[in-house]
């Protein structure tokens, strides 16, 4: 089974509180991994190193087999256009543009070029192909969430990493969004991470890891 | 690729680009037409004064006699008389001498007694037609034929003055004839209806009475002094001309003539490139404070925009921390930022060279004066690729310090913030 993300041995603390200390974790291909753990034990800390937004301190971070904590900035920027998507907890649609828009850039940047037929259908699967051309802002919340989970998942990446994805959801809505997003995601055999302290979708992904909180200052 | 986004930003707040989009319009409008106006005018004043040296006229303001007698625009200073010709024919400095009698006035156009020199001077050449020879036949000036719709053999009435509406009434009995039109020259010509100083003469002079109701304001124009002020008379008396056109055989003539005929005659001597160097100079002070002001205008325009971005910028961090996750280069997502501040830049360029354009045809419509100088409204000057240059400039370097946020931007800090 190929690998889609390797972390080995990973350290990271902001000044001198750590948050991960000696962290390892591999997830293959088209896997699925629950992130678990309370507000403030580092979820979105490990996901923004995944994503390459952080560095870690110590430690390899591989993503398809390429190291992205140790390229060149050019590097970087390539293999986060090839192979991650990402779904911010506060979704991050541009508002200036439509939704169509939205997952045009997106693809534009990832593979070079945009696929409306492609667009079209991923909206259609999310129930919101209705909404293609209206603006970010006057989407409901519900639909907010299925345009991004439809952005992450329009450029078939390698993997999808989701922080908080359904905490602003109730219960109904929460699960047919994950419903939704480990559907789409197992359908392409996109690897998946869900950070949440939401314990509902441990029904979903049977694998989680839980961080613990790691509040202690070195001396 | 990344060229939508710009718009979209720029369509998103459309009253603040709309509004930088008027400021470097306005500026850059009235930086073309200053320059347009100023240019043309200095090139025009020039080309219409080449090959004269000196114009010799009745006593008064010099350059209101060099506007009258070479641009057609002012009121002459009085007549001369026609001894004149000979006096300055005899003379061996000077090569050639061209006398003008101002007359009347065609639907605004002038109607100007010469000689065929005249219309040599400016190189003009027939283009319908043959040249005015006898009594009443005249030859229209290019642009004179198009306005007027003017055809050879057609016949025509004068009217008082210089300017259409001077007078009140025609001169019914002496039809003048279109029997040449010109070639366009881009000179004063162009405007003119040429015919023979008799003809003028004719119209105007010996035995024609005028009517008692006539209203004779403009002391100034040739018809009315001999009619209203002179009692000459003599048939000879009246035989006046407006002005002389005098081209020099030597140089020794620019030394020695001036100072001859406005000594020792009652007539003046004006130089034109002396008159023209004053009068540009005049203008061009008045040129130069406008223009200051309009680069001021643009400085504000870059300003706003400056601002603009810079506020944008903040606001929209998120959208550019996330481009950049999405694989979008730095340079690309400084691109975003810098592209929204040239095109509104190119944008205001674009009106403001359009802006400017329309309004100099407008004024050339509503001002006599403009359309006297023969300004040509749609006529480009290369001038105007700097005015363009220079205000994608400003634009871009009001976006160049928004744009370079982009470089210092924490991207997990954006992106994780929860507004
Ligand atoms: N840039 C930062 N500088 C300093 N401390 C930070 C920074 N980002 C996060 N932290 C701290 O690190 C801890 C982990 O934060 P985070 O990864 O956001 O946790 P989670 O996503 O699990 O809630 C928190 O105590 C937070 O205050
Ligand atoms: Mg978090």
């Amino acid at each position: 089974m190929p690998v889609a993300l390797d972390l080995r041995c990973v350290d990271k603390a902001y000044g001198d509180r750590i948050i991960l200390q000696d962290f390892s974790v591999t997830v293959d291909k088209g896997e699925h991994l629950l992130l678990l753990g309370p507000s403030g034990s580092g979820k979105t800390t490990l996901l923004n190193l995944i994503i390459g937004l952080l560095k870690p301190n110590r430690g390899t971070i591989m993503i398809a087999g390429e190291d992205v904590a140790d390229t060149s900035h050019g590097g970087h920027d390539a293999i986060r256009r090839r192979h991650v998507a990402v779904i911010f907890q506060t979704l991050r649609l541009i508002s200036a543009i439509s939704i169509r828009d939205n997952l045009r850039l997106t693809q534009r940047l990832a593979l070079g070029q945009a696929d409306d037929k492609a667009i079209d259908h991923m909206l259609d699967a999310l129930g919101i192909g209705h909404r293609a051309s209206a603006q970010p802002r006057s989407l409901s919340q519900g639909e907010a969430q299925r345009a991004a989970i439809a952005r992450a998942l329009i450029t078939r990446p390698t993997l999808i990493v989701a922080d908080e994805p359904t905490s602003a959801l109730d219960d109904g809505n929460a699960m047919r969004v994950a419903d939704l997003l480990l559907h789409h995601a197992a359908v392409q055999g996109s690897s998946l991470i869900i950070a949440t302290h939401d314990r509902r979708l441990q029904d979903f992904i049977p694998r989680s890891i839980t961080l613990a909180q790691t509040a202690t200052p070195s001396t | 690729m990344m060229l939508r986004l710009p718009l979209a930003y720029m369509a998103d707040r459309k009253l603040m680009t709309g509004l930088n989009i008027l400021l470097l319009a306005l500026a850059v409008a009235t930086l073309v037409m200053l320059l347009v106006v100023s240019s043309q005018l200095s090139q025009r004043l020039s080309r219409n004064a080449q090959g004269i040296d000196l114009v010799v006229g009745a006593k008064g303001a010099p350059l209101q006699l060099i506007l009258s007698a070479i641009y057609q625009m002012d009121q002459p200073t009085g007549n001369i008389p026609l001894s004149s010709i000979a006096l300055l024919r005899r003379n061996p400095m000077v090569a050639q001498v061209i006398p003008m009698a101002l007359g009347d006035n065609f639907r605004g156009y002038r109607i100007v007694g010469t000689e065929p020199a005249y219309i040599d001077l400016y190189g003009a050449r027939i283009d319908r037609g043959r040249m005015f020879g006898e009594h009443g036949e005249v030859v229209l000036g290019a642009e004179a034929a198009s306005r007027l719709g003017a055809g050879l053999g057609q016949k025509f009435l004068g009217s008082h003055g210089l300017s259409a509406g001077d007078g009140s009434s025609d001169h019914d009995s002496h039809p003048f004839e279109t029997v040449g039109i010109l070639q366009r020259t881009g000179t004063v010509i162009d405007r003119l209806v040429l015919t023979s100083i008799e003809t003028v003469w004719e119209v105007h002079g010996i035995g024609h009475e005028e009517t008692a109701a006539a209203d004779h304001a403009d002391e100034a124009a040739p018809d009315h002094e001999d009619e209203d002020h002179d009692t000459h008379a003599t048939a000879d008396a009246d035989r006046e001309v407006t002005a002389l056109l005098v081209r020099y055989r030597s140089p020794a003539a620019a030394v020695r003539i001036p100072p001859m005929i406005n000594r020792q005659t009652s007539m003046q001597a004006a130089v034109p490139a002396v008159e023209l160097s004053r009068l540009l100079g005049l203008l061009g002070a008045g040129i130069e404070g406008a223009r200051l002001f309009a680069w001021l205008l643009a400085l504000i325009g870059g300003l706003s925009i400056f601002v603009t971005l810079l506020n944008a910028a903040s606001a929209r961090e998120a959208d550019l921390a996330l481009l950049r996750v999405m694989g979008a280069s730095r340079a690309e997502v400084f691109g975003v930022v810098l592209a929204e501040g040239l095109l509104t830049a190119l944008l205001g360029a674009a009106v403001g060279v359009a802006i400017g354009h329309i309004g100099l045809a407008v004024a050339t419509e509503l001002f006599v004066s403009f359309k006297e100088l023969g300004l040509q409204p749609w006529e480009p000057v290369p001038g105007e690729i700097g005015i363009v240059l220079a205000v994608i400039a400003v634009g871009l370097s009001a976006s160049l310090l928004p744009a370079l946020r982009v470089f210092r931007m924490d991207l997990a800090h954006t992106l994780g913030r929860t507004h």
